[in-house]
């Protein structure tokens, strides 16, 4: 106490900051990890590691010379590994690239901060990768620890460290959560200020739209959820949950393809921009689609969208104007009654019944010996689909390669297959029939979610199927019902031969484990949460709110929130003031006495009294008795007094008074020093 | 030339800006900071944070993307927030001026302030600076007090005012700075600078023309010579020279009276500013040689004495000759 306690600016940085800002680092760089090309993550973390080190242990930093070799030669390896193609993941490996570079170069306070601000934008990076409730809590844990790095810069003295700053940060944190809850709701959420150019290489999710037989089946290797659907009313039966995605027509004697003819049709009928949010109606359903990356969403058939952010094509499918990249919601209306019946067009009966020349005798020759024996193609689709039903077909998940004349070694050797050889294979019989076929890609099934009215479908919940043209309109025709029911009544883990083949690949996957039934209730209520999370968080975009807002009330438009959250700052600054002065009014009552008694204290500290800020006036004259009895006996005194006016001010001494007494004490303290020396 | 024309506008912006914080902050010995007298504004780091936010909300807008919008707004609040946490790392800190410094033109001076902290909250990461250049980094924990002495450097005799002293800190995140102002009312103390005397001046110290004899009281060995050419008249023995007409100089070496007066207008001709460097010169050879001396300044006389004190008394006189003050007031 009192004593001299000069420290100079130094530009060392201390190694609670660097702690705190690696850690943070850490934590930020997990959402990368999975995704980050591989030299890109080691050379990342085993730079921010050294320059920990470097910080922490004093491990020799490299010096300017291999600096500038690092950055060129990883700004090769960069270029070259891009290759001028510009997408999002190019962008964030870029910016994890800058972050990684600059670890080497964390020396002073200004480098920190720099660090700094290149990894709060990694936390909003990290956003467009991941979106979970789990993977957000670690981006604000991160955030934090990086703040907590901050306060650790500053230099001077940091009492009780770590406690202290993250009860900061806590205590920070708590009082932020209002307004940031406040701003969250009412922000007015506005489109795209110009187009940014989101190009993704990513097809790791879902399948691509070319289908060959087989592809279908690495999908029933992961059990990332897909999409999840709300109903208005009752759940369809499973065999109904036949959710489309993609039609494909041309085949080329391996592979099904997307015709691309189809326009977009402009939305039916008037589009309800406030179907966002709203209670769904009875025959109304809202999918909660997970990133795609593609442009296609799923649908029931026979329904039309309700909400605007998708339009329906030609072939009853819809589609989103631009890429999947977040999470998105749609809702669609099931028509009650089925669409008139239409013609098929010469061109187009011409296109679906079209097959490569040759190949496949024996397949042909079954097929058009079909087509004699039964006349109409209803009866040939019903003999087909006999045909899997009677015949020891197999449902696999490891079906035998097929070789040249792929449909024939399925009919009529291996007879084993997964749900696309199936359907390619019926299409193919029935296109040689010369009955117009075409193959359905998307989901079939679902799991019923916590509270029974929601379905979670998933990726291997992935499915192919045939819809054969019969006379009127196309009619769903799915060879996988005949050869294997219990796919399509409990789904593909009871469906598939071998048990041990379901997620055989994947022994993390939580769904493998469904079977046991806590596992399942566990899974069932994370995934309630989360659906809550993406419905109602990371959902929460421009027609949910003005939809919400709109429920309320018809004049509150975009303008009007942002008036709104403008008070909302204002309210909250407003707060925050009254609250300080209040503060400081509580101060200023008692600062009279306080500075008194602090100054008397530092009066006993000089002649080697030391006390505390808590200590009682008489505790600490006790003190100064025990080492000297006249300064003790004054001392006491002047406790006594204190004392007084702290608990009856009107009748005990006046400040005034105590003021003068201690210029009294002043004197008698000079006098005994004098004495002593 | 253009950067005169720059410079001009922003020198004037400058004296307003620094003529309207000396009326806002008075001269004072204590300062308690508090509303009325604390500065805060962003400092360049908080800057840079500010156009990130937008960058990120941009992003946000652009991707759609709910969670950056949130990621936004905590970072904003949390911006927000610290502008209170700033003001509270200065608020209720008490500087009192405990020593206003004195000493040689030239030399250093020293500024003693005593920081009190309030009674339930730390202080943990102040600078204070009387010159921008030469910040000192302290901390002050609750219920404690700091001593921080500032170095002031002298450059003309006289009393000081001290400088506006700054007070900042950027606790808890750096992102914003909180300062504050102290102007001393106390007044620092500059004393002539110690310049030797030439040679042919020191004769002149024994004053008394009329009466050598007083004059030279203390003196136990006297040379008695040939006047020279150059000599000061007033060692010339002119009763000698009236009865004998020979030009006797009595010749004595310096330092030998005892006491000994040094006297302020023992340098005829010579500037007063340079008159009183002699006078320092001489004094701080006195001390040396431990010959207890006087110091005499028209009507004033200090002394005879010797040591740190009388030292100390006799600097002060010289500082404060010719301004209004405790000596000459």
């Amino acid at each position: 106490m009192g004593s001299l306690d000069v420290k100079h600016k130094g530009p060392a940085l201390r190694a609670f900051s660097v702690n705190w800002l690696f850690f943070g680092f850490a934590l930020l760089i997990i959402p990368q990890w999975a995704r980050l090309p591989i030299w890109l993550a080691l050379v990342t973390s085993g730079l921010a590691i050294w320059a920990w080190a470097g910080a922490r242990f004093g491990v020799r930093m490299p010096g300017r010379a291999l600096r500038v070799l690092m950055v060129l030669v990883l700004a090769v390896i960069f270029a070259v590994t891009v290759r001028g193609r510009f997408t999002v993941e190019a962008a964030s490996d870029f910016f994890v690239l800058t972050v990684a570079l600059k670890w080497l170069e964390l020396r002073s306070r200004r480098d920190l901060y720099v660090l700094f601000f290149i990894l709060c934008y990694l936390a909003a990076v990290n956003f467009l990768f991941r979106s979970s409730p789990g993977w957000a809590l670690l981006d604000f844990v991160g955030i934090l620890s990086l703040f907590n790095a901050l306060q650790g810069s500053q230099g001077g003295h940091l009492k009780r460290g770590m406690l202290q700053t993250w009860k900061r940060m806590g205590k920070l944190f708590l009082l932020a959560l209002p307004l940031v809850i406040g701003l969250f709701i009412f922000f007015p959420r506005i489109g795209p200020l110009w187009s940014v150019p989101l190009v993704s290489d990513r097809g790791t999710t879902g399948f691509s739209d070319t289908v060959a037989p087989g592809d279908i089946s690495h999908l029933a290797q992961s059990d990332r959820r897909a999409f999840r659907v709300r109903f208005g009313g009752a759940l369809p039966p499973p065999r109904e949950r036949y959710w489309r995605g993609l039609v494909l027509e041309d085949y080329d004697g391996r592979a099904w393809r997307e015709r691309q003819s189809y326009s977009p049709l402009s939305p039916p009928g008037k589009v309800n921009e406030e179907a966002g949010a709203g209670p769904l109606p009875a025959d109304e359903y809202e999918v909660l689609m997970e990133p795609t990356y593609q442009r296609w969403g799923f649908a029931l058939r026979d329904s039309v969208p309700v909400s605007s952010n998708i339009s329906a094509m030609g072939n009853g499918l819809i589609r989103f104007r631009r890429p999947v990249d977040t999470t998105v919601r749609y809702r669609m209306k099931r028509l009650s009654v089925a669409p008139l019946p239409s013609r098929l067009s010469a061109a187009v009966r011409f296109r679906d019944t079209a097959l490569p020349l040759g190949g496949n005798p024996e397949t042909r020759a079954w097929a058009l010996s079909l087509r004699a024996r039964y006349g109409t193609p209803r009866a040939v689709v019903a003999a087909v689909l006999n045909y899997f039903h009677t015949q020891p077909f197999y449902y696999t998940l490891n079906p035998p390669k097929l070789g040249a004349n792929p449909m024939d070694t399925l009919l009529f050797q291996t007879r084993q297959g997964f749900c696309a050889h199936y359907a390619s294979a019926t299409a193919y019989v029935l296109r040689v029939a010369g009955i117009p076929a075409r193959l359905v890609v998307g989901y079939q099934g679902g799991e019923v979610g916590a509270d029974g009215r929601y379905l979670i479908v998933r990726q291997y919940d992935a499915h192919a199927w045939v819809e054969v043209w019969l006379g009127q309109r196309w009619v769903r025709v799915d060879p996988t019902a005949a050869i294997a029911p219990e796919r399509i009544e409990r789904g593909l883990q009871s469906a598939v031969s071998d048990p041990a083949d379901f997620l055989a690949d994947n022994w993390m996957a939580p769904s493998r484990y469904n079977n046991i039934a806590w596992v399942r209730w566990i899974n069932l209520q994370m995934d309630a949460f989360n659906y809550r999370w993406e419905r109602w968080v990371v959902g929460y975009q421009g027609n949910t709110q003005l939809a919400l807002f709109g429920h309320l009330s018809r004049h509150i438009g975009k303008r009007e929130l942002g008036w709104i959250s403008a008070g909302l700052v204002g309210l909250f600054s407003l707060g925050v003031a009254l609250w300080s002065l209040w503060r400081a009014r509580q101060e200023r009552q008692g600062e009279g006495m306080a500075r008194l008694f602090r100054q008397w204290r530092v009066l006993l500290s000089k002649v080697g009294v030391a006390s505390q800020a808590s200590e009682t006036p008489l505790q600490i004259a006790q003190r100064a008795y025990d080492l000297d009895p006249t300064l003790g006996r004054l001392s006491m005194n002047f406790a006594r007094q204190l004392n007084s006016h702290y608990y009856d001010s009107s009748r005990g001494t006046p400040e005034r008074e105590l003021w003068r007494q201690l210029k009294r004490f002043k004197r008698s303290v000079r006098t005994f020093k004098q004495r002593k020396t | 030339m253009i950067s005169s024309l720059i410079s001009t506008p922003r020198r004037l912006l400058r004296q307003r800006w620094q003529h309207w914080v000396d009326q806002r902050v008075g001269r004072s010995d204590r300062v308690c900071f508090e509303q009325r007298n604390i500065f805060i504004v962003p400092s360049g780091a908080g800057l840079v944070f500010c156009g990130l936010l937008v960058v990120m909300l941009l992003t946000g807008i652009n991707y759609q993307n709910s969670l950056i919008y949130l990621l936004t707004f905590l970072l904003g609040t949390l911006f927000f927030l610290s502008i209170v946490q700033t003001y509270q790392s200065l608020a209720g800190l008490e500087l009192i001026v405990v020593e206003a410094g004195e000493g040689e033109v030239g030399s250093l001076s020293r500024i003693g302030l005593r920081f009190i902290a309030d009674n339930d909250r730390d202080y943990p990461s102040l600078t204070v600076a009387a010159d921008p250049r030469h910040p000192v980094n302290f901390s002050v924990m609750a219920g404690n007090s700091v001593d921080v002495e500032l170095g002031l450097p002298l450059r003309r005799r006289g009393p000081v005012d001290l400088p506006r002293l700054r007070i900042e800190t950027r606790f808890p995140f750096g992102l914003l700075k909180a300062w504050s102002w102290g102007r001393p009312l106390s007044r620092g103390l500059a004393w002539p600078a110690a310049i030797p005397c030439p040679p042919e001046r020191v004769g002149t110290l024994a004053a008394d023309e009329g009466a050598p004899s007083s004059a030279l009281a203390g003196v136990d060995w006297i040379d008695l010579r040939p006047y020279r050419q150059g000599d000061p008249l007033q060692r010339v023995q002119w009763k000698r020279y009236a009865r004998s007409e020979d030009m006797v100089t009595a010749d004595w070496q310096a330092g030998l009276l005892d006491p000994d007066w040094l006297d302020l207008e023992a340098f005829p001709g010579v500037d007063v500013e340079l008159r009183l460097n002699y006078l320092a010169h001489l004094i701080d050879l006195r001390e040396l040689s431990g010959k207890p001396y006087g110091l005499k300044m028209g009507p004033r006389r200090y002394g005879p004495g010797l040591g740190a004190a009388h030292r100390l008394s006799c600097m002060r006189a010289l500082a404060w000759h010719g301004f209004e003050g405790p000596a000459n007031g």
